[in-house]
């Protein structure tokens, strides 16, 4: 079971001052969503960073504020950060529309991460819906790319139509060495793989809860159907991560918006498994 | 040094703040009419309230102002420079602080001086600053300290514990540089009848007697299901005033807003978890957009979320809350019925 | 006013048990003698926590949008609180077929803060009532008998109406305090003196929106201060923004308030809000011949349009 992992030291000795980065590549990864890489301009302090796959980053649009986003990218590449961004509001339109070479501040890496060390030799099975996929995908690179380290990796994305999946450029990688299950709820064009919502396709492949982690991430919807077919195939709560999302502002336990319970998501999260969930208010 | 008790007499608290002015930044409670009295940085002629007679704004206002510039962001030339300029930690005197307000510091360094992420701003001002906690003549109608804590520990969380004795102030240090504040020509040493009438200020505060809840395992008996959240949330109309008053509260929200043609100002300000948005999402989704899971979250939080946190009860006693709540939701009752102990008003208890 | 008390209980025994309403909302014992807090009366038997003393200040139509949303309250209520009523009802926030008023002849109620600076302890006050025109205050074992100027709200020292304009019962008789103050306005006159009280003023405001909150006139889902797009005023609590804050909500008050005062009750820093309000109540009264809350048949202020309403442009005043 994960406890908090302590992550690296912060970005500074002022914890509330972002470190600048400039956007570098932007990815459309749908009509709404795009995937930002974004390289600090400070050599010293991009040559040392690292992080755990989990983790999330505070990503400042000067003058317009700061949001959360997760650290997509896998700390096995190096040189850049990813960040994937669905518009939803002035912030995230600011950044879609300010393009590459916009500069933008970073805090990270923050929060804690999964705890893959724990998983060496088992089967991971990653369950991911539409944007849910960006957590995840952290993880699901790092894995593949130490793939020596564990054994079965399969993963079933689902969206609600083929133009709603994102990192479409990486599914090859994501099913070498590795299977990857697509699902859309509804086909579209020239679909050719499986229709039908996430839950319902874990349940047709049936993955067996034998020496297996799984992890999901999606739609509150999804998720929960998901949980509830995860259990009928005999997972445990203890076998079950996921990432949680509650509306964060500082990012480092102090300005009390994200606890749930005695927990706060930027400091004993993000990640938690489904054991510590149920131990925590039902909140969210 | 010697750990000796002084006394000043009340007519002389200028000239004791003169004193002090050299080597410290003294920081007291400024009179203002009608309004409760705020700590600000003070000198000899401000009119200061030391004695804990007045209404009281919270040290919490002083070593978290309301509103505080985190940093400035140049954007000129098309370059990109952040400026954050953090207060000086010079050294401080602060005097005047309530002993409730001075113990709910401890929830407030545990917050914003821990090991991980420690609060630059915050530290400035509290580390270096003595704090001189008072006792009034007579606690506060509202004060139910008594029933929260062992008062007795408190006497260690100020670097001097004060007591007003009506026409003079005495000083009792705890600490070496509590101690160091005392030295100064305007205070005497107190007499025998002053030490007494010491005693019996301690007596009447530590004696506060009783709500029904004390003693009891708050603890456990806040739950997520109990009726009481209805019955606060009918009521409440999300002021956040009793957030606001609090010494323990600290919630804030960071927003950025330009300053003029090429510059950017980032600050803090006081947020609540009383407010409907506190927990509103980008996309939409909104945890505790109905009142009855705000009222939870006080209370659970104060009671119950910051001791599995921390190990320390958030809530202090100051009954600022209490005075305050436009609509009279009494923490103190709220917590009776949690440990279904219901009594009709807590002053009956005597 | 233990009789009045009474026929409060009696009426909200009787429209419970009548079905006529299925809550009655009204004052109870606070949790100190000198306080009272908002009841919400659903079964007969409990009526007799209902209250009727000087302390019953809170303004209660600030909760009747939600609660007559789908069903039919009674609500016990002072003369100030039913034009507030009259308002929401202009303001169609409120059917008045489903609210029932037990409409009282108010003396005034009293604001703690100033009763905390009487020769007694507040701790010791067992109990409030008014006593022909003064105020009753029973500390300790004494009684004191107080001029209504020296503890009563604000607001109430200038209160004319003081009998219910609308209701479906009336209990009480209005009483008028024996020295009604004139209502002199504290405001400076020149314009530039004015400025200064009201910054120094607002230096004070902590941004908790108190105000607002009790405020039964202030009932917009997302209040303008709270919205990010536009960005109307800063949430940080310095003297400008509070003055952005303060000057649009007199703004969307006015014609709409109806000086109860519970605003600057409710602030825990004293800042006189209500005297805002007042200012812009004299320009409407003046200007346009309208209090607020007079009749539920008007139409709200800026709901209607005559061609003699004044005209700055033509300087049309008297």
């Amino acid at each position: 079971m994960s406890e908090t992992l302590v992550q690296q030291a912060p970005v500074g000795a002022n914890p509330y001052v972002p470190q600048l980065a400039v956007v570098e590549k932007i990815i459309d990864e749908t009509w709404d969503t795009k995937t930002f890489q974004a390289v600090f301009q400070d050599e010293e302090f991009r040559e040392n960073f690292t992080y755990e796959p989990g983790q999330f980053q505070q990503v400042s649009v000067f003058g317009v504020g700061e949001a959360t986003f997760c650290l997509t990218s896998s700390p096995t590449r190096k040189g850049y950060v990813e960040f994937s961004v669905k518009r939803v509001g002035s912030l995230t339109t600011s950044l879609h529309e300010a393009g590459e070479g916009q500069v933008v501040g970073i805090r990270a890496p923050l929060g804690n991460y999964f705890p893959y060390h724990e998983w060496k030799g088992k089967n991971l099975l990653f369950i991911g819906g539409g944007i849910g996929m960006a957590p995840m995908r952290s993880l699901l690179n790092f894995c593949l790319d130490n793939r020596a380290d564990y054994a079965d990796i399969t993963t079933i994305y689902g969206a609600r139509t083929p133009g709603d999946l994102c990192y479409t450029y990486e599914f090859d990688q994501w099913n070498t060495n590795a299977k990857l299950y697509l699902t859309v709820d509804a086909a579209e064009n020239d679909w050719s793989d499986h229709v039908g919502h996430v839950p319902g396709y874990l349940k047709e492949r049936s993955p067996s809860p034998e020496n297996t982690i799984a992890i999901t991430c999606g739609p509150p919807i999804m998720i929960k159907f998901a949980l509830v077919e995860l259990d009928s195939l005999g997972f445990t709560p203890e076998q079950i991560y996921t990432t949680l999302e509650m509306k964060m502002k500082c990012g480092i336990g102090k300005c009390g918006r994200c606890n749930i319970g005695s927990k706060f998501v930027c400091l004993d999260g993000p990640v938690f498994s489904y054991a510590q969930i149920r131990d925590l208010p039902p909140e969210f | 040094m010697m750990m000796t008790d002084k006394v000043l007499s009340k007519e002389k608290i200028g000239e004791f703040v003169d004193g002090l002015s050299g080597r410290y930044t003294v920081v007291a409670p400024v009179r203002r009419d009608g309004s409760p009295a705020e700590f600000r940085d003070v000198t000899a002629q401000d009119s200061i309230v030391i004695d804990g007679s007045a209404a009281l704004m919270p040290p919490k206002d002083y070593l978290l102002p309301r509103y505080e510039r985190l940093m400035r962001v140049d954007t000129r030339d098309g370059q990109v420079q952040i400026e954050a300029p953090v207060p000086e930690a010079v050294p401080r005197v602060m005097l005047g602080a309530w002993l409730p307000d001075v113990k709910a510091l401890d929830v407030l360094d545990k917050v914003f001086l821990d090991d991980k992420f420690k609060d630059p701003y915050y530290a400035a001002r509290r580390e270096n600053t003595v704090t001189v906690a008072v006792v009034p003549l007579k606690p506060r109608w509202s004060w139910f300290c008594t029933s929260v804590d062992d008062v007795t520990e408190w006497k260690s969380k100020a670097d001097v514990l004060s007591y007003d004795l009506g026409d003079a102030i005495y000083f009792e240090p705890i600490t070496e540089r509590g101690a160091a504040i005392l030295d100064g020509a305007a205070l005497a040493d107190p007499t025998d009848g002053q030490v007494a009438a010491k005693e019996g200020v301690w007596k009447a505060f530590a004696e506060v007697p009783h709500c029904a809840f004390a003693g009891k395992d708050l603890y456990e008996n806040l739950c997520w299901d109990s009726p009481i959240w209805d019955d606060i949330a009918q009521r409440c109309v999300s002021c956040g005033v009793c957030t606001y008053v609090c010494p323990s509260c600290s919630c804030f929200d960071v927003q950025d807003e330009v300053c003029g043609s090429n510059c950017i100002e980032r600050y803090r300000c006081r947020d609540t978890c009383q407010f409907e948005d506190f927990t509103l999402m980008g996309a939409g989704h909104n945890p505790r957009e109905q009142k009855v899971p705000r009222a939870r979250q006080r209370l659970m939080h104060k009671f119950k979320y910051q001791r599995e946190q921390f190990g320390i009860t958030a809530c202090t006693g100051c009954g600022r809350c209490v005075e305050m709540c436009p609509v009279n939701i009494d923490i103190r009752d709220a917590l009776c019925t949690v440990c279904s102990d219901r009594i009709e008003t807590p002053a009956e208890v005597k | 006013m233990d009789d009045v008390q009474s026929r409060i209980r009696e009426e909200a025994r009787k429209v419970l048990e009548s079905g006529q309403v299925s809550l009655v909302l009204g004052w109870g014992k606070g949790s100190t003698p000198f306080k009272t807090t908002p009841v919400f009366i659903e079964k007969p038997e409990d009526v007799d926590r209902l209250v009727w003393n000087p302390a019953c200040v809170n303004n209660l139509s600030v909760y009747l949008p939600k609660l007559t949303k789908d069903k039919k309250v009674a609500v016990v209520a002072k003369p100030c609180d039913i034009r507030s009523l009259i308002t929401l009802i202009q303001e169609r926030q409120v059917s008045r077929d489903n609210v029932y008023i037990i409409g009282l002849g108010c003396g005034g109620v009293v604001d703690v803060f100033n009763l905390d600076e009487q020769d007694f302890h507040i701790q010791d006050v067992t109990g409030l009532d008014w006593d022909s025109g003064k105020l009753k205050v029973t500390a300790g074992s004494s009684e004191y008998v107080l001029d209504c100027s020296t503890c009563l709200r604000d607001m109430c020292l200038i209160c004319t109406k003081r009998s219910p304009a609308i209701f479906d019962v009336e209990l009480g008789e209005a009483v008028l305090p024996e020295e009604l103050c004139a209502g002199q306005s504290v405001l400076p006159d020149i314009p530039e003196e004015r400025r200064r009280y009201w910054s120094e003023q607002f230096s004070r405001c902590i941004r908790c929106y108190a105000c607002r909150q009790v405020c039964p006139s202030c009932y917009c889902t997302t209040c303008f201060a709270d919205r990010i797009e536009p960005k109307w005023t800063a949430k940080k609590a310095t003297a400008d923004e509070a003055w952005m804050f303060h000057a649009t909500r007199a703004m969307h008050l006015a014609g709409r308030c109806i000086a109860c005062g519970e605003c600057e009750r409710a602030c825990p820093v004293d800042i006189p809000i209500a005297e805002l309000q007042r200012e812009m109540n004299k320009i409407t009264s003046e200007r346009y011949k309208y209090d607020a809350g007079n009749s539920e048949q008007d139409k709200p202020l800026f709901g209607q349009f005559e061609d003699e309403d004044f005209d700055p442009a033509h300087h049309s005043e008297k």
